[in-house]
């Protein structure tokens, strides 16, 4: 009988037990992997937003923040301009090293459009924010009369989607951003400047002052520039633009995330620790209580190496079991609702890809594995030193 | 001569005071020998059992099993002599519950190999012992359903599965009734004539008549009991003859 079979027997006759044993370890398991997985999406969500957000300034007109806060980030779609000779302007200012202008159009909700979406068009000439991450899934960005949806608008690659009573090709779906990008639509600046000329239809003008005019200038600011500095010198110079500094929005979101996933790691690993200490109490109680089974093993022979091995195996067969069904659990009741969680946090909640998610399951799996084993050394040993004889006489 | 004891001693400490369970003692089995010994509780029997099968290491004093100094050996040595030579049976109930009774028998003969093959050897090793107990019967039970006397039986069994040279049985009929605990002596006896010796620790002095030799412990001393019939001169030169292998003159 291999010690193997002798652990799992052993389990089995305790019942009752073991199965109380395996129920704190899923229950540690599915908490400190929902734990980890949940402050994960809140990383991978504000690194998903810092990604997007790639330029050092974005200048906008004056009162347009918040609208642009909402479009990026909630997905509340708006429509803002900047006259086309400021535009000129700002792209040559001081200090900056590359800037690239964006056009924002808002569908409306009606007939004439799929849904209620935010366009956002940019120059592949100049551009250096968008098309790096539309690479990943149209390598060569969205061409005249094709667009790109974002994951949460329920279209396919190839099919069309009507924008002020005109199809559209879809050239490609994004992945989820968990930004206002997955309700959004990209395109080229070709492309926008036919359906701003079909917006004027709908609502009696053209929204653009003029041809060269643009919602938002993403800008890369020249290296060893201090971009507070930078965004003052912008606002005293051009009193007609706001200027955004994209680092500073995620920077407090960093600052609030950081906290809380310190009080989250904290907390997991008190509820580790806890878990621990338990299973050692319960093992430690356990081994008393078995000493003379042990003492017996010893009699007909085992060595002191095959009693710490039998206990060990128990106690991993256990956590084993208990981690797996923890996860197995989480799988089955939380990840299905992630949609919803997304909606209930923001866009501060982003879900790491599926490879991501699986490691850090499969890391919670053996970290709360191991929970048994590291519990059940001390009284493992503890029993594998003690004389046989004084076992099996329950003197220790 | 299978087991020889030289000067063993075994001293613990109680409520601050050190007081030698076992004292000086010496002597020698042969492997025709069944040696009985009987003395009160607490006079030590347990504690030198536990010497002789090497369960507890002596504080002094040399126990040679076959030639071999016991407590020279490492644990692990130990344990692989306990698993080959030495049959054990522990004082009271020592069956494991999760176990059946066949399992229970084959666990020694499966410890340190447990191959199919091995498994295959060891379920016929103990189907024939418990065929030997009379209780082959009894081999798919779980040892909870059995009566006192059967599980004494399959405790017996399962020490003398790998076939040891010693079997040391610690108060093996202490809690039967004198039908049970008669039948168990006559199981001991068999083994004795098939070749195994036999150190039975008991302190029901009426069950010494199924032994060939008889030791009373008291104080943690231990002294061979002749029998009546054995006139002082003979009992003097068994003595001397002993004493000669114990090499004390």
């Amino acid at each position: 009988m291999s010690i193997l079979a002798i652990a799992r027997n052993n389990l089995l006759h305790r019942r009752f037990h073991s199965l109380c044993l395996a129920v704190l370890i899923a229950l540690t398991a599915f908490v400190i992997a929902g734990g980890t997985l949940f402050g994960s999406s809140l990383r991978n969500g504000v690194r998903s937003t810092s990604d997007r957000l790639g330029a050092d300034a974005m200048f906008l007109p004056p009162g347009a923040e918040k609208e642009l806060e909402g479009a990026l980030l909630e997905g509340k779609p708006s429509t803002f301009y900047l006259p086309g000779d400021t535009v000129r302007q700002l792209s040559e200012a001081k200090n900056v090293k590359r800037a690239s202008p964006q056009l924002y159009v808002a569908t409306f909700d009606s007939s004439h459009c799929a849904s209620l979406v935010q366009i956002i068009s940019y120059d592949p000439k100049t551009d250096f924010v968008v098309a790096p991450w539309l690479a990943d899934s149209v390598p060569d960005g969205p061409k005249t009369g094709e667009i790109i949806i974002g994951n949460s608008i329920q279209l396919e690659k190839g099919e069309e989607m009507l924008l002020f009573d005109m199809r559209y090709k879809v050239a490609g779906k994004l992945e989820k951003t968990g930004m206002g990008f997955d309700v959004s639509v990209f395109a080229g600046m070709e492309t926008a400047h036919k359906l701003i000329e079909r917006y004027e239809k709908y609502i009696g003008a053209i929204p653009m002052p003029d041809k060269d005019a643009a919602s938002v200038i993403v800008v890369e600011i020249e290296k060893g520039i201090d971009h507070e500095s930078f965004a003052r010198d912008i606002r005293i110079e051009y009193r007609s633009v706001s200027v955004i500094l994209p680092q500073a929005i995620i920077g407090n979101m960093v600052k609030h995330l950081d906290l809380t996933i310190a009080v989250l790691t904290g907390l997991l690993v008190v509820i580790w620790l806890l878990s621990a200490f338990m299973l050692a109490i319960v093992f430690t109680v356990a081994m008393h209580e078995r000493k003379r089974e042990f003492g017996v093993f010893r009699a007909f022979g085992a060595t002191r190496g095959k009693l710490v091995s039998i206990l060990m195996t128990e106690s991993a067969l256990l956590s084993i079991a208990g981690s797996g069904a923890g996860i197995l659990l989480l799988c089955i009741t939380v990840l299905p609702f992630n949609a919803f969680i997304e909606s209930l946090v923001g866009s501060e909640y982003l879900l790491p890809s599926a490879a991501v998610t699986t490691l850090i399951l499969g890391g919670c799996f053996l970290l709360c594995a191991s929970v048994g084993p590291i519990a059940a050394v001390v009284s493992a040993m503890r029993i594998g030193r003690a004389e046989t004889s004084l076992i099996i006489r329950e003197d220790i | 001569m299978i087991l020889l004891v030289s000067g063993l001693g075994k001293r613990y400490e109680r409520g601050g005071k050190v007081f030698s369970a076992v004292a000086d003692i010496s002597f020698t089995v042969s492997r025709t020998d069944f040696v009985c010994v009987t003395g009160e509780s607490g006079s030590g029997k347990s504690t030198l059992l536990s010497i002789l099968a090497g369960l507890l290491r002596p504080d002094e004093g040399v126990v040679r099993f076959e030639g071999k100094d016991i407590a020279e050996l490492s644990d692990n040595e130990r344990s692989r002599l306990r698993n080959s030579s030495i049959g054990y049976i522990p004082q009271g109930y020592s069956l494991l519950n999760n176990f059946t009774v066949l399992d229970n028998v084959c666990l020694p003969c499966c410890l340190y190999n447990a191959s199919r093959g091995a498994r295959k050897n060891a379920a016929k090793k103990a189907e024939l012992a418990l065929c030997r107990m009379g209780i082959s019967h009894l081999a798919a039970e779980r040892p909870q359903n059995l009566s006192g006397g059967e599980q004494r039986r399959v405790a017996i069994a399962r020490g003398m599965v790998t076939g040891p040279a010693l079997l040391v049985a610690d108060e093996p009929t202490g809690d039967l009734d004198p039908k049970t605990a008669i039948s168990i002596l006559d199981i001991f006896a068999e083994i004795q004539r098939n070749g195994t010796a036999i150190i039975m620790v008991t302190h029901e002095r009426e069950r010494i008549t199924f032994a060939n030799r008889h030791f009373v412990m008291e104080r943690g001393g231990l002294q061979e009991v002749f029998p009546d019939w054995l006139e002082d001169t003979e009992k003097s030169c068994v003595n001397r003859i002993r004493e000669s292998l114990l090499g004390k003159n």
